[in-house]
């Protein structure tokens, strides 16, 4: 039982991982506002 | 303080500076495909890619490359959790030792699949031959590999002229495995060999004691082992005692040498990173921040060992003589002495390996403090096989970014433009792991649960907890020891700070390559500050120094620093 759980644990690990990944992707293109904040 | 003290002191730091050029020279041409040892290889590494299906002349973008890093080591993970529990099923058993509980295998599996190497477990008497060989040593060249190819990613980003890909995963792994990793491993192991270190597939040996008691002496296959855990940075002994089993490190000469390995690739790689981007002076820059900071903090442990407990003067004489080693002999091995055991302690926690040759809960409060640090650092000080390499670069880019700011100029290095983007992903990778290393110790401080495992009470109970969850987020593995962490609230609590500490950090990075190469090198702007130079030096040793005693002063006044000043006061733990 506890075996299952461990694979699932790891299985969530993996689909976290490749969100991590794409929400680091989304993260770098979003357009940079600094500026116009400054402004 | 003695004068054959200074003298191990200098004789490694010589040797750590000679191995810079030749090694980085022969890692950056393995890469390429250029060493006499690569081309000798070309049909093993071809029957490779013809296996896994892989096109090697096919380049990838950083999100494919993080996807196959990722997924690489959470199925090494998985594998490793298998043969843990199968293992009363698997052959090379011979001691008969029956399967690993399941949340300790998980914490072993990603402990060593993270290059963390934090042990739970007594090696000798949890896991067979087998579950040693082809789990824990093959995730130690694997996790090294991915480590060293995720900084030449990030060199590759500061690099190439313009380029939209940062490399193939796949080959990079299989050079990195192929042509620097097993070679030098195999040297490795057969001078451990030479040294007494047991290379061997037998049972254990029953002896009879001088008092005619029956002793069972642990063996094994350690020499290839021993030499892996040192290159890889993993750190994770063979054996509970670590390198200080006379198995696994049987001499002072043995000592020096696993010193030189565990250093080997986080020196090699400023060398290689120099030739990269086309400017020795770059390496060397690098690679002298991060010597002044080893330089500090080894001498303040040597220091501190040698000048031994303020608690027990004048009574005791504590002084280096020819009948005593001196100092605070307490934890450490007879052969090995104070200097050496400071500078091993030093090395080990300043690079990412956690071997240990001593027993860091013995050692003054100052220089836990400096163990500690160095880990929490990010392991800047040559670090872990290219965790090191990364860590200091992410760090550069903070300090050309306040530099930028104080001059009022777009921050920039070696023609590179940083950005917003670069500095959003170093920060994201810089504060994971305080975030671990922070947060977890402060819930196991207080839950019933993480208080059941200390043996010590006060500041020293509170440093044996934040030394634990710093070893696991900062991939070090070293342990504290006094704290009983072989609890399921341990093994899930330090498996998650692994975790965390390792693959939320490689994503960041991997992302910096991609933007940068996507942008492009440029020619260095006139007027930019010089980042070869003694000034960028010491604005990089400021920035690590600045950004680490922000964020672990406080945590490290609760811990080290209160029981130094109630040691001081004749107050022990």
């Amino acid at each position: 039982m506890f075996d299952l759980l461990m694979l699932a644990l790891l299985g969530a690990a993996i689909f976290g991982a490749i969100g991590y990944v794409h929400a680091c992707e989304r993260l770098i293109s979003r357009p940079d506002r600094s500026d116009e904040r400054s402004a | 303080m003695t004068t054959q003290g200074w003298a191990q002191l200098a004789i490694f730091g010589l040797l750590t500076t000679a191995m810079v050029r030749p090694l980085g020279g022969y890692i950056e041409r393995c890469l390429g495909g250029r060493s006499t040892m690569a081309r000798l290889g070309v049909p093993i590494e071809n029957a490779f890619y013809r296996l896994a299906g892989v096109n090697p002349a096919q380049e990838q973008g950083w999100t494919e490359y993080a996807i196959a890093l990722l997924i690489f080591n959470l199925v090494g993970i998985v594998a490793l959790y298998a043969v843990q529990r199968l293992q009363s099923y698997l052959p090379l058993n011979p001691q008969n030792l029956g399967a690993v509980a399941p949340d300790l295998a998980l914490n072993t599996a990603v402990s060593f699949a993270t290059n963390t190497s934090w042990q739970s477990y007594a090696g000798e008497t949890t896991l067979g031959y087998l579950v040693q060989m082809a789990g824990i040593t093959v995730q130690s060249f694997l996790s090294a590999a991915s480590g060293i190819a995720v900084a030449i990613t990030l060199v590759r980003g500061f690099a190439r002229r313009s380029a939209t890909t940062i490399g193939n995963f796949w080959v990079d792994m299989t050079r990195i495995t192929l042509y620097v990793l097993l070679p030098v491993c195999i040297i490795a192991a057969l001078f451990l060999i030479w040294q007494g270190v047991p290379q061997t597939v037998h049972p254990y040996v029953t002896a009879t004691t001088l008092e005619g008691q029956s002793q069972s002496i642990a063996l094994g296959p350690v020499a290839s082992q021993e030499a892996i855990k040192l290159l890889s940075g993993d750190g994770g002994g063979f054996f509970n005692a670590n390198s200080a089993h006379p198995f696994e490190n049987p001499t002072p000469l043995s000592g020096l040498l696993e010193m030189l390995l565990i250093f080997l690739i986080g020196v090699a790689l400023t060398g290689t990173f120099g030739r990269m981007v086309g400017d020795r002076r770059q390496g060397w820059a690098l690679y002298a921040a991060m010597a002044v900071m080893f330089l500090i903090g080894a001498v303040t442990v040597y220091r501190a060992e040698a000048v031994g407990n303020p608690a027990y003067l004048p009574a005791i004489d504590q002084s280096a003589g020819p009948r005593q080693a001196g100092g605070n002999m307490e934890g450490k091995e007879v052969r090995f002495g104070i200097a050496q055991s400071a500078l091993f302690a030093t090395v080990s926690t300043a690079s990412s390996d956690g071997a240990v040759d001593s027993m860091h809960d013995s050692f003054m409060p100052l220089s836990g403090l400096v163990l500690m640090a160095n880990m929490m650092l990010d392991e800047v000080i040559f670090g872990g096989p290219g965790s090191g390499l990364f860590g200091i670069l992410l760090f550069a880019i903070v300090a050309v970014f306040i530099a930028g700011l104080m001059v009022g100029r777009t921050p920039e290095y070696l023609g590179n433009k940083i950005e917003a983007n670069e500095v959003k992903m170093a920060m994201l990778a810089l504060l994971i792991v305080p975030a671990f290393i922070l947060g977890l110790p402060a819930i196991a401080a207080v839950l019933p649960a993480g208080l059941a495992g200390l043996n010590n009470a006060g500041p020293h109970g509170f440093s044996e907890i934040l030394y634990a969850y710093t070893s696991g987020a900062a991939t070090n593995g070293s342990a504290f020891a006094g704290l009983n962490a072989s609890s399921t609230f341990y093994n899930l609590t330090l498996a998650l700070a692994m975790f965390a500490g390792r693959f939320l950090v490689v994503v960041p990075v991997l992302c910096i390559s991609g933007t940068l190469i996507a942008k492009g090198r440029v020619q260095p702007a006139v007027g930019a500050m010089p980042t070869h130079g003694p000034l960028f030096v010491a604005l990089l040793v400021g920035t690590v120094a600045i950004v680490g005693g922000l964020m672990f002063f406080p945590a490290l006044a609760l811990g080290p620093v209160a029981e130094q000043l109630a040691m001081r006061a004749g107050l022990t733990y």
